[in-house]
């Protein structure tokens, strides 16, 4: 019965990512890949290697930057695709937004998710039994 | 009117739901647990378990329960004083595995024929205070406690650190430390009485006893509410356990790895 139990258990485990895999794959202008973080704690940095795919639908001068800062991350000339990877660390969800350099016209906004396992931080953890 | 006050019931539960937090994991874990040798019983257990534990938080109260990870066992405490770099709890806790005829786990199913004669070892119900202290990057602890609803009438003092590194989305947990337990706990545990004597056994009087730990946990979030974690933990005793007729080792240890759901 324990065995049984251990299945369902990593059956849903191993199904679990396929399904948040198969919403990221959907092409658009900007795709980022992971869209989520995790983090084992509320508060906690969460790190991720995220991969940023464009596909501009004209070649053209772009910029990726941070919504709400602003701050540009890279930009681009003369170009219709490119790929950018960052190290991505915040405690909280970010959105990234390409834009097209001359006109500052936002074409594309995505956001990495930052969400967290532990809601309770456990404040005690004595030690166990012999 | 009925109506009225049937609501307003449901509307104020007995608790502030403020100060309630609470959090239920389940899971399967593969634990491996040697335990000190018992003589002619079995002391290595392996099993692929489920795993079902919960963290509640009330007020000033916590409950713990540990199933999947280390011995198991379970966090009671009461926090007295709470203070920035240190706090006073009240704790309730098992410091003991018990054991009986059958060896560790009352679910084996014959009597080991070396412990016929012994009386049922109960786990201990220990009351006491557990002291928090801030010590640079480390955590350090030492409870007093006393086997109020046991029956071994005696004490056990625990000292630990605790230090958690934080790798990127990784948490690794060190944590070692000490307890000492009196000659009554330790006697009630290792002792054999004039009656339990057999043709295995001679009589013994166990003096106090002490123990020295480390143990390690990582765990990482591999998707939304899923949780990795992997342990182990080494646990020693002192020479004047080993000399107990009932022990041919003061030595136990723990892996454990597996996977839960955290609601």
């Amino acid at each position: 019965m324990y065995f049984r139990f251990a299945w369902v258990i990593m059956v849903s485990f191993i199904a679990l990512p396929h399904k948040s895999m198969a919403s990221e794959t959907r092409k658009g202008i900007l795709n980022a890949s992971p869209t989520k973080c995790v983090a084992l704690n509320q508060g906690r940095t969460c790190y991720a290697d995220v991969i940023f795919d464009i596909s501009a639908p004209t070649a053209g001068d772009y910029c990726l930057r941070e919504s709400e800062s602003k701050r540009i991350l890279q930009c681009w000339a003369n170009t219709d695709s490119f790929t950018y990877t960052l190290n991505f660390g915040s405690v909280e969800s970010v959105s990234y937004e390409l834009i097209a350099k001359t006109h500052r016209d936002v074409l594309a906004v995505t956001t990495i998710e930052v969400n967290w396992v532990h809601k309770v931080r456990t404040k005690k953890r004595r030690w166990r039994l012999f | 009117m009925c109506m009225t006050i049937a609501s307003k019931v449901y509307a104020e539960p007995w608790y502030d739901e403020d100060d309630l937090e609470w959090q239920l994991s389940i899971g399967a874990f593969y634990v491996n647990t040697k335990l000190p040798k018992l003589i002619g019983a079995k002391n290595e257990f392996s099993s692929l378990s489920p795993l079902v534990d919960a963290k509640i938080q009330y007020k000033q109260f916590y409950l713990n329960t540990h199933s999947g990870d280390f011995f198991g066992g379970s966090d009671l405490g009461y926090q007295l004083i709470q203070e920035e770099d240190w706090g006073l709890d009240a704790i309730f806790g098992n410091y003991q595995i018990p054991f009986s005829d059958t060896g560790y786990y009352s679910n084996e199913d014959d009597k080991v024929e070396e412990l016929k004669t012994i009386n049922r070892r109960k786990v201990d119900q220990s009351i006491g205070l557990a002291y928090y202290q801030n010590v640079g990057e480390f955590l350090a602890v030492a409870e007093l406690v006393y086997d109020v609803f046991g029956d071994s009438n005696g004490w056990v003092f625990h000292i630990e650190a605790t230090r958690n590194f934080e790798l990127r989305n990784w948490d690794l947990w060190l944590n070692f430390g000490a307890n000492y337990y009196s000659q009554n706990f330790n006697n009630y545990f290792y002792g054999v009485s004039p009656s339990e004597v057999n043709d295995y056994l001679y009589g013994f009087t166990a003096g106090d006893g002490a123990t020295a730990f480390v143990q390690t946990q990582v765990n990482y979030p591999v998707a939304q509410n899923w949780v990795y974690s992997a342990g182990a933990s080494i646990l020693v005793g002192s020479g004047g356990v080993k000399s107990s007729p009932l022990i041919d080792s003061n030595y136990a240890r723990v892996f454990f790895t597996g996977v839960k759901y955290v609601f």
